[in-house]
């Protein structure tokens, strides 16, 4: 395809997903044109942008790398049998590693650098071991309304990834045409989450305390990668400022959810980023 | 041979079956005793993700190369699943996800503990553990390539036998990383050599085993390898396995196929 013209999947794109009762016909659809490369629909090589940029790209890098992290967590516990999740999410990991491939290759083409992980403390590493095993129990006791606890993490995710991009290409008109493209893959995504959230959410109500309790120790990124937390700074200034408008944004959404309507994520700057750190004060 | 990790990803795909005519199923339906191990087949490829699981509690998931080459074969398989469940379709069988779901769930506490056992292994080994899943990993690609290329030739369908040399094609790819990778661990560590042993002599048994009810898995393994012909490809697989560093001497699929009993049938 030529960069210039008008990608055809658009259209299905922003179809996809919409409504609950298309969701399989759409896991299907979104799979068989699942996007690959970006080289073939940016032009990499004619990207340009400030340091600050490129320091924002690293750390949406090391977020978008760590997607085989994020699925360990997932596949340990009972979300794992359900069929139609784990369909989606081999089109979602697929479509991740090349949005990582396509910002790898931005940080390149810009003189940028991947960030390295640090190594931890040996409290931290032996809590990487254990972490998953004890999901494992807690969410095999818990059972099938862990799923819709995934699905809103997910989202939220999502819904700040997508943000961060969107004010990335406003502050940087140079990445703007791969941040776009990137947005486009990752609403479809956002949405998936979102849809399926709301469906579960909706029908369980052990699902909605649950994830209302979790979402109260939700921390953002979640554990999986670790990035020096320093690296995530460019980042998280993104997402919170002006006054964490971004972040509030992103909490209205939530909010929209079954059951969620009473969930506060962000009350002031200083709870912005704490949620947005996570490991805040464990450097 | 080292395998290219970026070549493949950039070449990985879905398997294609759009211009394969299944106007040929209703000429020539596929017989109840090849459905029921389609089906199979379709079950254990949807269900990858499950192995993957299993992976994942190992520590080579950080590994740049094992995070690519997982990302591209869950997909690959899971499009092998789409694949045999359109054929299956094609004779009014359906295949869920609901259905797939069942399955897991019946599947009940072991499956639900077999993550975690996995993880406090590889917390007691270490590295070590990873040569396992990848020699794991080989054989069940091997099994895999042979079980296509065996109902393709037995078939000898026009729409059936080309889809599975597809698949079968996919397949082999995969056998070449999981190969690279496991003979490379083995020979750099007798720990990994002596685990990986007595792993795949304790507790190797054929795709799909343990999801599947054994009288499944009998039927297939003697629909598919029951005769002196499937035999030999047996002995091929065990072959194969035998040349890895600290393997030698080692049968495992003609040892698991006395185990479940399999039959062999005249030609």
């Amino acid at each position: 395809m030529r960069r210039t013209e008008v990608d055809p999947l658009d259209e299905a794109r922003v179809r996809w997903y919409s409504s609950p009762a298309r969701l399989i016909d759409d896991i299907r659809e979104h799979s068989r044109a699942a996007v690959g490369d970006y080289a073939t629909r940016v032009d990499l090589a004619g990207l340009s942008s400030s340091p600050r940029g490129i320091a924002v790209l690293a750390a949406l890098h090391t977020l978008e790398s760590a997607t085989l992290s994020r699925l360990r967590l997932v596949l340990l516990t009972p979300t794992h049998t359900d069929a139609q999740v784990t369909a989606f999410l081999a089109t979602w990991a697929y479509e991740r590693h090349w949005i990582a491939n396509a910002l790898a290759a931005a940080l390149d083409t810009l003189g940028g650098e991947t960030i390295e992980p640090v190594p931890g403390t040996w409290w931290q590493r032996f809590e990487d071991r254990l972490r998953p095993t004890a999901a494992a129990v807690w969410t095999n006791v818990v059972g099938e309304p862990v799923v819709a606890t995934h699905l809103v993490e997910a989202s939220l995710e999502e819904w700040l990834m997508i943000a961060a991009y969107r004010r990335l290409a406003a502050a940087e008109p140079g990445l703007a045409e791969l941040c776009r493209a990137i947005v486009a893959t990752k609403q479809v995504h956002q949405r998936y989450f979102a849809t399926r959230a709301a469906r579960d959410l909706g029908g369980s109500p052990q699902a909605r305390r649950l994830a209302r309790r979790r979402l109260c120790r939700w921390s953002w990124p979640q554990r999986g990668s670790r990035p020096p937390m320093v690296a995530l700074d460019p980042l998280l200034d993104l997402l919170t400022t002006p006054a964490g408008r971004p972040v509030r944004e992103v909490e209205q959404r939530l909010r929209d959810l079954p059951g969620l309507a009473a969930v506060g994520l962000v009350r002031h700057r200083q709870q912005i980023e704490t949620i947005a750190r996570g490991t805040r004060g464990r450097r | 041979m080292a395998f290219d990790i970026d070549r493949y990803a950039g070449t990985s795909d879905r398997v294609h079956w759009e211009d394969l005519d299944f106007a040929a199923f209703d000429d020539r339906p596929l017989s109840q005793p090849t459905l029921r191990s389609l089906h199979y087949m379709c079950d254990i490829e949807y269900h990858t993700v499950c192995y993957m699981r299993d992976m994942l509690t190992t520590p080579s998931h950080r590994e740049a190369e094992v995070a690519t080459f997982m990302t591209m074969w869950n997909r690959e398989e899971y499009w092998h699943g789409e694949a045999l469940a359109a054929v299956l379709g094609h004779h009014g069988i359906d295949v869920t996800f609901d259905a797939l779901k069942a399955r897991r769930l019946k599947l009940g506490w072991r499956d639900k503990l077999a993550p975690v056992k996995q993880a406090l292994a590889g917390s007691v080994v270490g590295t070590d553990f990873v040569a396992v899943h990848m020699t794991w990993g080989a054989l069940n690609e091997w099994s895999a390539t042979a079980a296509y290329r065996r109902l393709a030739q037995l078939e000898d369908h026009p729409a059936l036998s080309p889809l599975l040399r597809r698949i079968g094609q996919q397949e082999t790819r995969h056998v070449a990383f999981y190969t690279t990778q496991a003979r490379a661990r083995l020979e750099r560590s007798a720990m990994a050599r002596t685990l990986t042993r007595l792993a795949i002599r304790k507790f190797w048994a054929p795709v799909g085993s343990g999801v599947m009810p054994d009288d499944e898995v009998r039927h297939v393994m003697g629909h598919l390898f029951g005769t002196p012909d499937g035999m030999a490809e047996i002995d091929k697989i065990d072959e194969h396995v035998a040349r890895l560093p600290g393997l030698d001497g080692l049968t495992p699929v003609a040892s698991a196929f006395r185990t479940l009993g399999v039959e062999t049938r005249p030609a």
